[in-house]
């Protein structure tokens, strides 16, 4: 997944997400939001990983497994493969 | 460049839940800057919504429906031409295209242009013979006519249940098992008759694509859409365009394949297993969401006008992804004096009220 050319996806800053090889439409939360632009940034795990809790109030190791949920939601939806 | 003084023709106004691609065609021709001219309306029924609506065509006729064979409505658009000389025709329906294409050559001899299918073009893509369509290296799912309810048991010696059943027109259903497929078998074959086409059913998501060829193999555009919102009847009410590369190599191979002249809508299926794209059928038309493609950016009645017309049109630029339509349902009032004007004498000539 790291490395991934993500750039076609639309992400608006309010966390509208619209795939256009899919059609398909999503709405993120403002964590979520965060996460994913950072994918399409083309941070590595262990980086978003720094970066939300620097952000954000969690500790490592609960959002490491949120992390990985939320990859595989991503993968699910074909929106990262 | 403007086109001084065109009169098009376009027939399909019905405009219910099922609407005909004929009001959406005249809305995009109005919307080229290129147009100046008159439009004719062709239906088939005096409660059309299309001749009602303001705006959208000058004169209305009456036409034969197509049970009545090519020669009527050969006559009956001479009996127009006599009064409103005709330029272009652009039918828009699958049960009409037929009876033009047999007659396109007398009506080229009336000076009456238009840009259809070839006749071996529109078999090809009948759901009778579309199998074949894998002899093309066209992806399709497997299938097979049946004409008689023996067959239905014998259908898992090539299919795995569920599968597609279809009419040769109209109409698909699935059945989950062979008492299911004989149900269906006798509902479709009692309306439209045999064979039953049966075919693979393709798990995954589906995508519609609106296409004009120009009958030499070149793409002059294509418009892909997901349908976003859906009728009972499983017709597109609402779609959002989309720009899947994989997806537009194999539409742009099918046209190239099939030779295709003119426009028409292809049901696509990605599959949810494989990720392969399976071309599911071909409608020798319009879809009736057509005006998406102007506001795509790609106005593709439009250049369907000027490929009849037989001036040079190039490859539109890629249509504008995430542009969405949505259809809506709304109430208009009419006095009955155009109601009985168009029951009594078929035929309403320059009664446009302007938007």
């Amino acid at each position: 997944m790291a490395g991934q050319n993500l750039s076609h996806l639309a992400l608006s800053d309010d966390g509208f997400l619209f795939d256009p090889t899919s059609g398909h439409t999503y709405t993120l939360n403002s964590v979520g939001a965060f996460i994913l632009r950072k994918i399409i940034e083309k941070y590595s795990f262990d980086q978003i990983v720094a970066a939300v809790i620097e952000e954000y109030d969690v500790s490592e190791d609960i959002f490491s497994r949120d992390l990985e949920q939320f990859y595989h939601f991503l993968s699910e939806q074909e929106i990262v493969s | 460049m403007k086109k001084k003084g065109l009169s098009i023709a376009v027939s399909g106004l019905n405009a219910n839940d099922n609407p005909g691609p004929g009001v959406p065609v005249i809305r995009s021709i109005r919307k080229s800057p290129e147009f100046d001219g008159i439009i004719t309306g062709l239906a088939f029924d005096p409660l059309d919504p299309g001749i009602y609506m303001q705006g959208v065509c000058e004169n209305v006729f009456l036409m034969p429906y197509p049970t009545q064979g090519a020669d009527r409505l050969l006559e009956r658009i001479k009996e127009i031409h006599s009064k409103i000389r005709l330029d272009v025709i652009i039918p828009t329906l699958d049960s009409e295209l037929d009876a033009y294409i047999r007659i396109s050559g007398e009506l080229e001899r009336l000076g009456i242009r238009s840009f259809l299918p070839s006749a071996q073009g529109l078999n090809v893509r009948s759901k009778v013979y579309f199998e074949r369509l894998k002899e093309m290296g066209i992806t399709v799912p497997d299938g097979q006519s049946i004409t008689s309810m023996t067959s239905i048991y014998e259908l898992d010696r090539k299919f795995k249940f569920p599968v597609m059943v279809k009419g040769q027109f109209y109409e698909a259903y699935i059945a989950y098992s062979p008492m299911d497929a004989e149900y269906y078998f006798r509902k479709i074959s009692a309306k439209w008759g045999l064979p039953v086409v049966v075919q693979e059913y393709v798990v995954g998501q589906e995508y519609d694509v609106m296409a004009l060829g120009d009958g030499r193999g070149g793409l002059i555009g294509a418009v892909p859409i997901k349908k976003i919102q859906l009728t009972e009847k499983g017709k597109a009410w609402g779609g959002i365009t989309i720009d899947d590369s994989a997806m537009n190599r194999c539409v742009r191979d099918i046209i190239a394949k099939l030779k295709w002249r003119g426009p028409c809508e292809l049901e696509m299926i990605k599959s949810r297993d494989t990720g392969d794209y399976y071309l599911i059928e071909i409608n020798p038309r319009f879809p009736a969401w057509c005006y998406l493609s102007v506001g795509a950016g790609q106005n593709l009645p439009w250049a369907a006008v000027k490929l009849a017309l037989n001036e040079p049109v190039k490859e539109l630029p890629p249509c504008q992804t995430g542009t969405m339509f949505l259809r809506n349902s709304i109430d208009h009032v009419y006095p009955i004096s155009t109601y009985r004007e168009i029951m009594m004498a078929g035929e309403l000539i320059g009664k446009m009220t302007k938007e």
